[in-house]
């Protein structure tokens, strides 16, 4: 019961930090750019767009998540709060999930709604929308798990930025193919859902959910000086 | 000209002072403690006994691992040797949640109001307690700069905000990393005070600390 | 103080009788080594032609080795670390850090000599195929490893993260391999010519052994003066801080 009550306080506190560190926008800002980058790469004929539209969108969004990761811990890092985040009443790995969720909450699934309107920008069939977001909800938690042990691994390196990114990548490998392989799926027949790759796209999220807090909590206690 | 208030932590009528209800009181013993930093090594067959209501001044030159020695007290440092055990509480393994550490690092959020942070500690660090934030909040000074943003206060300021939750939550052990920076004569006071207070309800202090603690009755001296 | 240093289950615990070991296996290892490649090289060259594929079926020959010693050494930094945490020696961190680069490039070699063998074979240099691409992921899971040993300037805090990466990595390369197989199957139309793989005959079979023995003999003597080279370097480090 005690437990319960303090996660959800954490979890509260860190979306509060997230809504007024203003830590959205600048991952909003980034997808966008990105969309609106890509007509003038590969060409504003629709009917290719519509062919590369899954895959870029997986890879936009899982830029967004890399862009995102390194403030997860790196600020309570910096000003002390992680330290008293190991003198909490609760076990580090539950701490870890908490923020992880209220990062998932504040960041991760706002970029989620928008990307499918973002989609639409690189000419995606109306009804594969919902298709669409189902996916990437799906293959969303595993993202930011497996990013957290990066963020955690690296937190006390000075720009740890590009470090977390090298780190990251080939753990993300197998989601962003399954992920891409729902999505064409999903695309290329309106209003279906490739259940094979969805199903596989939840265990590895699930398989995440549970691996990577212990991972992560671990890389933070060796991180600490 | 409003006066300067000097009883930070003393409510309205004045002289109601801090006073814990530590539901445990615990003795820290240290043995062989060693401390490596790279290849070089910092201290090493450190050890030392606190019983309940004393106070520790450890000191010692720039770079003798006073720092360390702190974190390795609550475990944020694994010790290249040596362990450190706690008796008088019922499960004495784990450390940490019997200690309050306060840091170079104010472990303040910019972006909270000094309510939010003292509402949060305590939700946080004891979600059975009710939260006497009001109260807090007058102790440290702070009443009119409750509701303003953190980054918003001054180093004295934010340092007293960061002493509320010591106050407001028990722990037997206080870890303290140079508690007196950024304050004023009155600030120091304020510390002193309230150490004695933690002191004399049976709580345990370490202060590591480069000036004069009068408040310690032991003194540790690194490097020496 | 390095007798201090000694007395310390620390991480910095001064080798002595690993040193003593290293010293006494060094020429021997790398005698051995270089013999097994000269004899290698020999057989190599004495294989005949492939009437398929010409005289660029030699690049097997250090391209299906260098592939192994990829896997190898990194399954070989996977369990010198866990050995490492779990018997609190300095030893395995040391033995994992060393035998990074070394198995970076052996995964760079057969990434490389894959490139060149798949341009006459395929008709192009790289294919999105499920084997190159795992190489190629595991190429940079090496490159982050390593990254992360330098970017921590404290000795045991980067033995402790590495250590976490290297066995979030190992468990990782597996499933890559097998999101890729299947990924692969999904856009990769059948006409890739990969040549099938019959049975080895032992004219090729044999010199190959020899190869995947010499390249094994090449890293553990590689990554051996590495480890002396380090322990070396960190007490340089002690005596220039005590000067």
């Amino acid at each position: 019961m005690k437990t319960a009550a303090t996660l959800r306080s954490l979890f509260m506190r860190e979306l509060r930090l997230v809504w007024r560190g203003g830590h959205l926008m600048p991952v909003l800002a980034f997808v966008f750019i990105c969309v609106t980058l890509m007509p003038f790469g590969i060409g504003p004929e629709l009917a290719l767009l519509q062919r590369l539209a899954p895959g870029l969108i997986w890879v936009i969004m899982l830029m967004a998540v890399l862009l995102s990761l390194d403030r997860l811990f790196q600020a309570d890092f910096e000003d002390g709060s992680l330290d008293q985040l190991f003198l909490l009443p609760v076990a580090l790995e539950w701490a870890v999930i908490a923020k992880i969720a209220a990062h998932f909450a504040g960041i991760i699934l706002p970029v989620l709604i928008t990307l499918p309107v973002a989609g639409l920008l690189l000419n995606i069939h109306p009804e594969s929308v919902l298709p669409v977001m189902a996916t990437m909800l799906t293959g969303a938690p595993a993202l930011v798990m497996l990013g957290g042990i990066g963020a955690a691994l690296a937190v006390a390196v000075r720009r740890a930025a590009l470090l977390t990114v090298l780190i990251v990548t080939p753990l993300y490998v197998p989601v962003i193919v399954f992920g891409a392989g729902a999505l064409s799926t999903a695309l290329s027949v309106p209003g279906t859902l490739d259940v094979t790759a969805l199903g596989v796209l939840a265990l590895i999220s699930t398989a995440t959910v549970f691996l990577a807090p212990p991972a992560i909590a671990a890389a933070l206690r060796a991180g600490l000086r | 000209m409003e006066m300067v208030k000097t009883e930070y932590f003393s409510n309205a009528e004045g002289g109601r002072l801090y006073r814990p209800d530590l539901a445990e009181t615990v003795s820290l013993r240290a043995e062989n403690l060693a401390c490596a930093r790279g290849v070089r090594v910092i201290f090493s067959d450190l050890g030392f006994a606190l019983g309940a209501g004393e106070v520790l001044h450890v000191t010692g030159a720039n770079g003798a691992g006073k720092t360390s020695l702190l974190r390795m007290i609550c475990g944020l440092l694994a010790p290249a040797a040596g362990h450190v055990a706690i008796s008088g509480v019922h499960d004495g393994r784990d450390i940490a949640p019997h200690c309050h550490y306060l840091g170079h690092a104010d472990a303040l959020k910019p972006t909270l109001t000094p309510r939010e942070t003292i509402d949060y500690d305590t939700a946080l660090f004891a979600p059975a307690m009710a939260a006497n934030t009001d109260d807090l909040l007058t102790y440290a000074g702070l009443r009119r700069q409750a509701d303003q943003r953190v980054a918003t206060l001054s180093a004295g300021q934010k340092r007293r905000l960061t002493l509320t939750r010591l106050v407001g939550i028990p722990r037997p052990i206080w870890l303290m990393d140079e508690p007196y920076t950024a304050l004023d004569n009155a600030g120091r006071k304020l510390v002193d005070t309230l150490v004695r207070a933690h002191a004399d309800a049976g709580g345990l202090a370490i202060i590591a600390a480069h000036e004069e603690v009068g408040v310690a009755n032991r003194q540790l001296v690194l490097g020496a | 103080m390095l007798e201090r240093l000694e007395n310390l289950s620390a991480l910095y615990a001064n080798p002595r009788r690993f040193m003593r070991l290293a010293a006494r296996l060094h020429m021997p290892l790398w005698l051995v080594a270089l013999a097994v490649l000269g004899g290698g090289l020999f057989m190599v060259a004495g294989v005949p032609d492939d009437y398929q594929q010409g005289a660029t079926v030699r690049i097997m020959f250090v391209h299906v080795p260098a592939a192994w010693m990829a896997l190898f050494a990194y399954s070989f930094i996977f369990f010198a670390s866990v050995l490492a945490m779990v018997l609190r020696h300095p030893l395995g961190y040391l033995a994992a850090r060393a035998a990074a680069p070394v198995g970076a490039v052996f995964t760079l070699i057969a990434l490389v000599t894959g490139a060149l063998w798949g341009q006459p074979m395929w008709g192009t240099w790289w294919v999105w195929d499920a084997r190159l691409t795992s190489v190629l992921v595991l190429f940079f899971v090496y490159l982050g490893y390593i990254a992360l040993w330098e970017a921590i300037d404290d000795y045991g805090r980067a033995a402790r993260a590495t250590s976490i990466l290297a066995f979030v990595g190992f468990v990782n390369v597996p499933i890559v391999k097998f999101s890729v197989d299947w990924w692969n199957t999904l856009h990769q139309p059948a006409s890739v010519s990969r040549f099938g793989r019959p049975a080895l005959h032992a004219d090729f079979l044999y010199p190959l052994l020899v190869m995947g023995l010499a390249f094994l003999f090449v890293f553990l003597a590689v990554t051996l003066t590495r480890m002396q080279t380090e322990v070396l370097r960190q007490r340089l480090r002690v005596r220039q801080e005590e000067a």
